[in-house]
């Protein structure tokens, strides 16, 4: 019989190494046997693989599939397809982009989804520019602004998961990423209605922004404000 | 099977939330286990697993999903016999073995029998497992008699052995407000699913039993008293800011207290325990802690209050009308709120094991291992037989601290262990 020097319990013949410590059995006189008979035997029972969320995607097609064909039915019999059903078919196809990837996703879940979510709202927004105001604010407005919304959260999930560690840095990319977006949302708006870009109520907007991010950054650097406020602040 | 005689039987009053709970790879699963005096033969087994479950009816039946509840149905396929595996108590699924809510195991002299709560607790599993074994030894030529718990297969199943005694004993004077605070929880990392560490300590029970009237206290409260003391010890090594009462949620056999003869759950639980908020506390003031906890609560007129106030649950009129996915949701948020967040880790004690006289030189021990809680990472169980006291920890955590702790306080106790684990490595 051996014991362990660490715990003080007589290991079991089968055992190489304590169970309670992992020390060694290191007996010259009742050397570890291999061939001791265990408790248990050595195969693992593993989980049955499960069907997931991947079985859902059928169900949620179809409960979006059945309607859309619906409109499209109803609107060709009775007002020889006049749009408003393209546009209920175009809603639900976006619907289904937003959803269905999504369950059946298991890596970069986030950022193909934004890319799928932005190309389905482009698509919809033609479908609505074709169908009902004939114009150039898809390709003015719409597109630019889809495009910098989409650039601006997927830079900020990458900057803020994969660069910038510590909360507050994080939030002061958060903040700036925002002052971007207003100046570029009027940019674009300013150019699609003037046909120039005279930035005003974005840099309203911005500069206390701006202030708010350094001054996140300032507070970042200060362990002892920081310290100070855990203080103050602690739940 | 059910009252009116029908093949289905609805949950008993503590199965129902089981299934609530379960996950897709966690389900209340405890193991129980006898080993005998020579090499388990898989081919008798099966046919004395056949005759036994048509002795106890109960355990041949399988879960479904009805409308309102779950409910449990007669399964025609045979249960089959498994060979055993290295990570007991693994969930129960439906496709792996015909639907049944039970899987019987075998390894070497050992017959071990596994199953989800929701069938049965642990002195049902006992009777299920001795009755097995009883019969087993029958097929081998052993003159083995039925009783102390082992079932006569040549008898029909009584009515009495598949009743839900919550509903027939529980006199409906509900407790009111029985707020608990949160328990300490260990911070460890948690083995992949479905890995469980068993570490069997095997103790004398003389010396246990010793040590325990030493602190004028029965062999459960000691144990239990050990137990919490270890888990004080870890909080007071995390060193965390905040300190939490340590718990344990220790099972009551009600079987004790009323004259039940069901195979089905009876059982309630109560979360005795120390409150290192107060103070330290030593390994016997734990022990005094949880002995005059256990006798305050240990009596008929309170534990009919705490069974009563879960059958007036079930019983409410406007609950049964609730669809069962409603339901669920209620019963797995309530288990969150009230459940495992109350205690530290799970402790169940089976007490001195006895089977018939004539099975004795047959029998050479018998073992207990529970499935960790869900959230909660530890859990110990207890079965004496022959002399010896079989102590199993079963933990879902890397780390082996707290067994440690709790092994390591016996051997100072002067209580001599042997552990024996399912590691390979």
């Amino acid at each position: 019989m051996s014991y362990c020097v660490n715990c003080g319990v007589e290991l079991a013949p089968a055992e190489r190494v304590c169970p309670l410590c992992g020390v060694e059995v290191c007996n010259p006189r009742a050397p570890y046997d291999p061939a001791a008979p265990r408790p248990f035997p050595r195969e693992v029972d593993r989980l049955e693989p499960v069907a997931g969320r991947a079985g859902l995607a059928p169900i949620l097609t179809l409960l979006m599939a059945l309607p859309a064909a619906i409109c499209l039915a109803c609107d060709l019999a009775y007002t020889q397809g006049t749009g408003w059903s393209v546009l209920a078919a175009g809603a639900l196809g976006l619907l289904w982009i937003v959803t269905v990837p999504m369950v059946l996703l298991r890596r970069h879940r986030l950022l193909t989804g934004v890319a799928l979510d932005s190309a389905g709202t482009l698509g919809y927004l033609w479908l609505v520019e074709r169908y009902t105001t004939p114009g150039h604010w898809f390709i003015q407005l719409a597109v630019p602004l889809v495009l910098l919304l989409a650039l601006l959260i997927v830079g900020d999930i990458l900057l803020i998961t994969r660069v910038i560690t510590g909360r507050l840095r994080q939030m002061a990319a958060a903040v700036a990423s925002s002052i971007l977006l207003l100046v570029g949302t009027e940019a674009v708006v300013d150019s699609y209605l003037d046909g120039r870009v005279a930035l005003f109520w974005s840099l309203l907007v911005s500069t206390p922004c701006l202030v708010l991010a350094l001054l996140l950054l300032a507070f970042d650097r200060r362990k002892r404000f920081k310290e100070q406020m855990k203080k103050r602040l602690h739940m | 099977m059910s009252r009116t005689g029908s093949s289905w039987m609805t949950l008993d009053n503590s199965a129902k939330i089981y299934p609530a709970v379960m996950s897709r790879s966690w389900a209340a699963v405890f193991r129980v286990s006898v080993t005998l005096t020579e090499t388990v033969d898989p081919e008798m087994l099966q046919t004395a697993l056949e005759d036994t479950v048509r002795r106890i009816p109960s355990f041949c039946l399988s879960l479904h999903r009805g409308l309102f509840w779950y409910y449990l149905d007669a399964n025609r396929l045979p249960p089959r016999v498994e060979t055993d595996v290295a990570n007991p108590c693994k969930k129960i699924d439906k496709r792996e073995n015909g639907g049944y809510c039970f899987r019987v195991r075998y390894y070497r002299r050992r017959i071990a029998v596994e199953l989800f709560h929701s069938i049965a607790d642990g002195t049902g599993a006992m009777i299920f497992l001795k009755t097995l074994a009883a019969r087993y030894l029958q097929l081998r030529g052993c003159p083995v008699q039925a009783g102390e718990g082992a079932l006569d297969c040549t008898q029909e199943p009584r009515p009495e052995e598949w009743e839900d005694s919550h509903t027939r004993y529980a006199r409906f004077q509900h407790l009111q407000g029985r707020r608990e605070d949160k328990a300490y929880h260990p911070h460890m990392e948690r083995l992949p699913s479905p890995s469980l560490r068993v570490i069997t300590g095997i103790l004398p029970v003389e010396r246990v039993h010793e040590r325990a009237g030493a602190m004028g206290v029965t062999v459960n409260d000691y144990l239990a008293g050990v137990i919490c003391h270890a888990f004080c010890r870890l909080q007071q090594e995390e060193n965390n800011r905040r300190q939490y009462p340590v718990k344990l949620s220790i099972p009551v056999n009600l079987r004790s207290y009323y004259p039940s003869e069901t195979v089905r759950n009876f059982a309630t639980f109560i979360n005795p325990g120390v409150d290192p908020r107060y103070g330290t506390y030593s390994l016997e003031e734990t022990v005094q802690q949880i002995h005059h906890f256990l006798r305050l609560r240990l009596n008929e007129k309170y534990l009919n209050a705490v069974v009563s106030a879960n059958v007036g649950n079930e019983t409410n009129r406007a609950m049964r009308m609730v669809p069962l996915v409603f339901k669920n949701w209620a019963m797995a948020f309530a288990y969150h709120l009230y459940g495992e967040s109350r205690y530290s880790a799970a402790f169940s004690n089976l007490g001195i094991m006895r089977v018939p006289p004539s099975m004795e030189p047959y029998v050479e021990r018998f073992d207990f291992v529970m499935g960790p809680p869900r959230t909660n990472l530890h859990a110990a169980a207890a079965v004496s037989y022959g002399g010896r006291l079989m102590l199993t920890l079963s933990s879902a955590a890397r780390q082996t601290e707290a067994e440690r702790l709790i092994f390591t306080e016996l051997v100072k106790q002067g209580v001599p262990v042997t552990v024996e684990s399912n590691q390979w490595e």
